[in-house]
């Protein structure tokens, strides 16, 4: 009895869960899990960018005879304070969300990584600013920095990237930073200096095949945190100007009309709150597969 | 060994005051570098009528039409002595206007703080015995759920549902017109933002607990004093929570920045009239004293609470290297922002 509990305690030694996400026991259910995940994603993309084809009404057309109307069979989720489709609204403010997640998640993790590794590879003082840059940068709440940000530029699409990015690309230029000092000392990189590879050579056929792989995983676990941040300061009216339609935006628009249109809100935000949760899912079953540190 | 620790403290300090400095050039510059008209925040309507002369005497007399460098010293030299300038929006001391609202932000953003760790190292625990348990993935899955509701929307369902459907709480505000005093009305008025404040980092915070809990009690000596035949609870509560307690400390410290932005956004939701609310419309219309003043606030107790977080780190584990924040970022993955 008493060596039974003793090998359990053993085995379970080996498995704490590091994981929000509860992760699969087994290498397949991993796999599962994954394309599961992956389909999920699909499917909420090719809504993102077909879903206007589908949409019922144009997005931008008002009929005021129908405003403020609850969900009904014309109106699959109801119409707004002008009449205009909330489903529509929400299947094309779905690809201009997604573009400006995306190209967001692009201009940070490009960014970031350039920096990281020029910070990484050459070391010295240059690095030593870089880092301290980011210490200090990482040390402020993102998103009450990109707010103040916006806040003293003006509220734009423009200044809200601008104003994002500049707090985002800390923490790849962080990882970046790490795994282009520890590539930097391997066999290698010597071997191919004294082969003739320039410093370039070095850097694009050599450090950055390595970091890339951990930076798509960074920038897709990042996906669903940046909607809700960009989603956030549209709600704040700061990111995008009426009349395009986008999630956060319609959120911001439904909050005056909480008592009369609930829906409004309703859907925009289950839209937003889907849409992060597919993604985090994808990403946290990427990680189990491709983390070193759980095999 | 002494002079060794003395010296550590100073490099400490030396970061903090330095970061401090960074941080007031930073913001100093970039609010007056920006297109926001700070007279549109003292006259209000009334700039647009303005002539050019009339807004020029203006500038002149809040002190804004000399150079930015000199303006930086005026302020830090005035700042030694303990003088923030008045607001231009409220036309009084900056000091004034924020000891109006601060109380309430502590309020919020204290009380939700020590309600969130104090929740979440009891459902840790509760978990983590109870490992693998209906409730302890339950948990995790709210977790998981609560962790991708974008807060905002989370308070206005609240609104929705307490304010709209069922009328039994007050949507907006600290508390109802001529009932600044009622304590009962304040609490009413602060259930809903707490709540928010709670919900969303509870889960992951409860998370980290109970992984750190189990940890710990797959330890070799948890099997020693299970085999000596010590009482299990005395085990968990007596020797693994202890062994822990400074890690959450360091992760208590490292959060405080999450839990201020929280706020902040919750504050703007509903109406709340605090710092967050304050600080929004002070860079939004730039009223530059007022913004300086709460950006340090914030800046100093942020950068605080990391240098703590970083001190309790290294005093558990000295591999880490004074200078990496590893946490902060394990920390930032959690709640999405």
């Amino acid at each position: 009895m008493r060596e039974e509990t003793k090998i359990r305690l053993r085995e379970r030694k080996s498995q704490p869960r590091k994981s929000m996400f509860r992760p699969a026991k087994t290498e397949k259910g991993k796999w599962l899990r994954f394309y599961c995940c992956l389909a999920a994603v699909a499917f909420v993309l090719i809504i993102a960018f077909f879903g206007k084809y589908f949409a019922p009404y144009d997005p931008l057309a008002t009929d005021y005879a129908a405003k403020l109307s609850a969900p009904n069979g014309r109106h699959l989720f109801g119409t707004d304070n002008v009449g205009r489709d909330v489903l529509s609204r929400i299947l094309y403010g779905a690809g201009n969300s997604f573009m400006l997640t995306f190209i967001m998640i692009a201009i940070v993790s490009v960014l970031g990584t350039v920096i990281g590794i020029i910070s990484g590879y050459f070391g010295g003082f240059l690095d030593t600013v870089i880092m301290r840059l980011t210490d200090i940068l990482l040390a402020f709440p993102d998103t009450v920095f990109a707010i103040a940000i916006v806040g003293m530029m003006g509220p734009g699409l423009l200044n809200t990237v601008i104003a994002l990015s500049f707090v985002w690309w800390t923490k790849y230029a962080r990882m970046a930073r790490g795994l282009a000092s520890v590539i930097r000392t391997k066999d290698y990189i010597t071997e191919a200096r004294f082969g003739g590879v320039g410093t370039a050579g070095i850097l694009f056929r050599y450090v950055l095949p390595n970091i890339v792989p951990q930076v798509v995983i960074m920038a897709t676990l990042d996906v669903g945190g940046m909607m809700l941040a960009l989603a956030g300061l549209s709600f704040l009216g700061l990111a995008s100007q009426p009349p395009t339609p986008e999630w956060g935006y319609m959120l911001y628009e439904g909050k005056s009309y909480l008592q009369t249109a609930p829906w409004i809100m309703l859907f925009a935000g289950l839209a937003i709150f889907i849409t992060v949760i597919v993604f985090n899912l994808l990403g946290d079953s990427l990680r189990d597969i491709l983390d070193p540190k759980e095999n | 060994m002494k002079t060794n620790k003395v010296v550590y403290y100073l490099k400490k300090l030396l970061i903090f005051l330095v970061s401090i400095l960074a941080l007031s050039i930073l913001v100093f510059f970039i609010s007056r570098m920006t297109p926001t008209d700070p007279l549109q925040s003292y006259y209000g309507e009334r700039t647009e009528k303005m002539s050019v002369e009339e807004k020029d005497r203006a500038r002149e007399r809040l002190g804004l039409n000399d150079p930015i460098v000199i303006q930086y010293g005026k302020w830090v030299q005035n700042a030694f002595h303990g003088e923030f300038g008045i607001s231009f929006k409220y036309k009084q001391d900056v000091k004034i206007v924020i000891g109006k609202r601060i109380g309430n932000t502590l309020v919020l953003g204290g009380v939700g703080f020590i309600l969130t760790f104090v929740g979440a190292i009891l459902l840790g625990v509760l978990c983590a015995t109870h490992e693998n348990s209906l409730l302890d993935r339950a948990i995790s899955t709210i977790g998981t759920i609560t962790s991708c509701i974008p807060e905002f929307w989370f308070s206005l369902l609240l609104i929705f549902v307490f304010s709209v459907i069922w009328h039994v709480l007050p949507s907006s505000g600290a508390y109802s017109v001529g009932k600044e005093g009622d304590l009962l009305d304040r609490i009413r008025h602060l259930i809903m933002p707490m709540i928010v404040v709670i919900f969303e980092h509870l889960w992951y915070y409860a998370y980290m607990v109970r992984n750190k809990l189990l940890e710990e009690v797959r330890s070799d000596y948890v099997s020693l004093f299970k085999s000596v035949g010590i009482n299990r609870r005395r085990i968990v509560f007596g020797h693994c929570l202890k062994n822990i307690m400074p890690t959450i400390v360091s992760i208590m410290a490292i959060s405080v920045p999450h839990i201020i932005g929280g706020t902040y956004i919750v504050e703007s939701v509903f109406s709340y009239p605090g710092i967050g609310m304050l600080s929004y419309e002070s860079a939004r219309y730039g009223d530059y004293n007022m913004l300086m003043v709460l950006c340090m606030m914030t800046g100093i107790v942020i950068i605080f609470c990391n240098i703590l977080g970083q001190i309790i780190n290294e005093k558990i584990d000295p591999r880490i290297k004074a200078n990496e924040i590893t946490e902060r970022s394990e920390v930032s993955y959690g709640d999405g922002q």
